[in-house]
């Protein structure tokens, strides 16, 4: 934990950050791109993500033991989705294993 | 999911509404705002997964 008081000035624009890109991922949403409709929401809620975890949680300015645990979270959250996923989308692979 | 996520939310505010209470009563200083800290990190982490919640239940195959 920091002493140091962060200005609501930082806040204020991490909020509007937040809010413009908001605005953005409804407005990609309406576009027709096919499978890119997906991965464009998804690399803004990354971005959006990271401006919270840095600039609202502070990670940003926190020690590096700090960061290290907040990397492994992610880490340890990948690993579930890998595995959720390769369950999920290779199921119906295998032909005649209707089971799987 | 959205159950979920209003479980998460419903413990928010809650524990906002204490965090609320306990400012006005001037318990927090420079010296002691643990529960500050705790609570904006738990709110944050219920934001982050709306962040993500939205545009999958709301957005993704929902084109018009």
């Amino acid at each position: 934990m920091n002493h140091q008081v962060v200005s609501v000035k930082v806040y204020a624009l991490a909020f509007c950050a937040l809010l413009a890109l908001t605005i953005t991922t409804v407005a990609v949403s309406k576009l027709e791109l096919g499978e890119f409709n997906f991965i464009a929401a998804m690399t803004i809620a990354v971005i959006k993500g990271t401006l919270v975890v840095m600039f609202f949680m502070d990670v940003r300015r926190a020690t590096s033991m700090t960061k290290l645990f907040a990397g492994a979270g992610l880490f340890w959250l990948a690993i579930l989705l890998v595995f959720l996923l390769s369950d999920y989308l290779s199921r119906g692979w295998l032909p005649g294993l209707r089971w799987l | 999911m959205t159950g979920m996520h209003a479980v998460h939310m419903i413990v928010g505010a809650g524990l906002l509404t204490a965090l609320i209470v306990m400012a006005a009563r001037t318990r927090f200083s420079a010296a002691w705002y643990t529960p500050v800290e705790m609570i904006g990190l738990y709110w944050h982490f219920v934001d982050i997964v709306w962040i993500f919640l939205f545009p999958l239940l709301y957005l993704i195959g929902h084109t018009r």
